[in-house]
């Protein structure tokens, strides 16, 4: 009586990209983790100072400990599985992209709505030669896409190739 | 027109009572309340110190303020020290209002408003012309907008169709229904303020709870209590009809070729266009106190402020009331080939009432542990409240839904106020399909089709269910946009038709996929 359930993996070949979906670079896994390290870094470092230097009865020794520990599992643990959850394809008319571990989501872009494209790059994105595709629709929510994760020349040749399909019609 | 223009020379008046308004008022307010002598001596001159720099810039704005319509842009000079110069292309222009408050009204001016896609607020705000300006601009303005947007120019002036007038009993009835929720429960707030008061003040001298039911003073104070909620909430309804009847008074809707004309207010007049083919979705919305009336609202959302609102956001009513039998005539006016009579609703998966049911009772239960673990007693009586959380769910679930349209998007979900969302496949953006950690555990998923302004969800489809749906809209939109390969052909009236047509010839819309399991008839 119900709906036949679908795994994850059934679901990209019932929605069917018919290019093979893509992964991001492997080294997205590097950024990420460096991503989270440096943030626990920074926060075990204020955690710590404001123990030594805040006059207050409250175990910033432990929790720094703890927070440490958790990103540490984090940095190590999450980052691969977040690679696995992410897949895009570009179409014939449309851009499709699959994310997300807990919160997955599943979407289409139609080439011909995209109103412009970027690439970023951050520190971390420079030193591992990566880039951050970014791109803009005329919607209100779940608008914009970012494709992180890409090798740098696959980046900036996806970006050049969406940006000459988005037309400069009005797309509203 | 091409020579620039300055507004109105009421400008200067209207910012005058503007600066009045902001400095002088309050100052007069608070020197008669703070007594005379010295400190009243010093408000008056920090006030002429703060207003008079204020009137002055008031002035300078008006002398520098310039307006023209030079082809196909319209562009606004302005600033006093700093030039500015904001050109608003007419390819680009959504909306244009004319508001009226009613001291405007009475010096005969108005205020011109231009709403464009790209911003979150309006564009270009002209507060003081003539009234006859303002109507020759507006004229213009949508004039050459269809020359830049290569429509044929017409001779005449446009003809119209009325789709809709609302009499003043009608706009009473919007008023009693309408669904104030923040309104009601602002006024019960207070009113429970009041109680507060009342309780530590009543008890003792004025009123002896022991008179109102004897033997039981604890009743005798709840029944005041009701009586007062009561109070408010009458108060309430009253200001709400009187409220809508004020604001719509004389709401006129019509249908030009392109576009959308409304017209009401009694103090305060409102003209808003809203050219038909900006128009990104509708929304019709049937409260749980208009549903046994078989009425409801009809909103339009698009891209752009909604006329009359400084921000972007929230959908503007283009019919405050409209009744049942009427409403898929009004929709077919604007979404040609959708016949909103004939839709039948597919119910989403049934799980979507257990989700529902445990998203209502966990506060219950974690309300009633706190009390069990605080005072031992007296949290049993919470836990009855989750039959009325069951009762809750499954109403929730009974009004989601969507129904397979040709070239249309159609969703339906929430049950005190019931809000169905179309979309033409040709306004979609986007289309996702989300899960949170949740729906996964039970197999379902939420398809969301975004636009420029405003979005359909289905919530809580069977997850193959929600992916086939996916794949079938992404073909849809696809295709519409091969077949409207000019910028325009995207809203005008034929292509709404000849893409309906199309549809009806050619393949069904939703067409249940052999693998897609039972469906539930709504």
């Amino acid at each position: 009586m119900q709906s036949p359930e679908v795994s994850p993996e059934a679901a990209t070949v019932l929605t069917a990209p018919e290019p093979a979906p893509r992964q991001l670079d492997p080294r997205v896994v590097t950024l990420w983790r460096a991503g989270s390290l440096v943030s626990t870094t920074v926060m075990t470092a204020v955690l710590l100072i404001a123990g030594a230097l805040l006059p207050f009865r409250f175990p910033f020794g432990w929790v720094a400990a703890a927070v440490a520990t958790i990103g540490v599992a984090e940095a190590l643990f999450w980052p691969p599985v977040k690679y696995r959850a992410w897949s895009f394809a570009v179409r014939e008319s449309d851009l499709f992209v699959s994310h997300g571990v807990l919160w997955r989501t599943t979407s289409v872009f139609p080439l011909t709505r995209i109103q412009h494209v970027d690439t970023r790059r951050g520190p971390l994105e420079r030193w591992l030669g990566l880039a951050r595709l970014i791109v803009y629709t005329a919607g209100v929510r779940g608008a914009d896409l970012e494709i992180p994760g890409l090798a740098l020349a696959e980046a900036e040749a996806l970006r050049d190739y969406l940006a000459a399909l988005s037309g400069g019609e009005d797309a509203v | 027109m091409s020579e620039a223009r300055r507004l109105h020379p009421f400008t200067l008046l209207f910012e005058a009572m503007r600066v009045a308004r902001a400095f002088v008022v309050p100052a007069l307010v608070g020197g008669a309340s703070a007594g005379s002598g010295d400190f009243g001596r010093m408000l008056v001159w920090g006030v002429a110190f703060l207003s008079i720099p204020a009137l002055l810039a008031a002035v300078a704005k008006y002398l520098t303020f310039r307006y023209r319509l030079a082809g196909e842009e319209l562009i606004l000079d302005s600033g006093v020290l700093s030039k500015s110069r904001r050109v608003i292309p007419l390819a680009r222009v959504q909306n244009i209002d004319i508001q009226q408050s009613a001291l405007q009204r009475i010096f005969g001016v108005a205020e011109l408003s231009v709403e464009t896609a790209g911003g979150n607020r309006t564009e270009a705000v002209l507060t003081v012309l003539a009234q006859e300006e303002a109507q020759a601009l507006r004229e213009e303005l949508l004039a050459q907008r269809r020359r830049v947007a290569g429509i044929p120019e017409r001779e005449a002036a446009p003809e119209a169709t009325v789709l809709a007038r609302l009499s003043t009993g009608e706009l009473a009835i919007a008023g009693a229904t309408a669904n104030e929720a923040g309104l009601v429960a602002a006024l019960l707030a207070g009113g429970l303020q009041l109680l507060g008061q009342l309780r530590i003040e009543l008890p003792e001298p004025d009123i002896d709870p022991e008179m109102l039911v004897p033997g039981a003073p604890g009743l005798g104070i709840a029944l005041l209590v009701a009586a007062a909620i009561a109070f408010f909430l009458v108060l309430a309804w009253l200001f709400s009809v009187v409220g809508a009847v004020l604001r719509y008074y004389g709401f006129t809707l019509e249908r030009t070729e392109d576009e959308l004309r409304k017209r009401y207010g009694l103090l305060s007049r409102r003209e808003a266009i809203v050219p038909l083919r900006r128009v990104q979705a509708i929304r019709v919305e049937e409260s749980l106190l208009r549903r046994p009336f078989g009425l409801a609202t009809l909103k339009i959302e698009t891209a752009g402020a909604a006329p009359g609102q400084r921000q972007r956001g929230g959908a503007e009513a283009f019919l405050p009331l409209a009744r049942g039998r009427e409403v898929p005539r009004l929709i077919a006016a604007l979404f040609g080939g959708l016949d909103y009579g004939e839709l039948r609703f597919l119910r989403v998966h049934p799980r979507a009432r257990r989700r529902a049911f445990v998203r209502y009772s966990v506060p219950i239960v974690v309300a009633a542990g706190a009390l069990a673990l605080l005072r031992g007693t007296s949290w049993l009586w919470l836990l009855g409240l989750l039959p009325l959380a069951y009762g809750f769910a499954h109403l929730h679930y009974r009004h989601l839904g969507y129904a397979p349209a040709a070239g249309y998007v159609v969703a339906r979900g929430g049950f005190l106020n019931r809000i169905t969302w179309i979309v033409p496949d040709r306004k979609v953006q986007t289309l996702h399909v989300r899960q949170t950690p949740f729906q996964r555990r039970h197999g379902l998923a939420t398809l969301v089709a975004d636009t420029a302004a405003g979005e359909a969800r289905v919530v809580d489809l069977a997850q193959n269910d929600a992916l086939l749906l996916l794949r079938e809209l992404t073909e849809r939109v696809a295709r519409v946009r091969q077949r409207a390969p000019s910028p325009d052909s995207g809203g005008g009236e034929n292509s709404i038709h000849s893409q309906a047509d199309a549809w009806e010839n050619g393949e069904s819309p939703i067409t249940s996929p052999p693998n897609s399991g039972e469906r539930w008839r709504a």
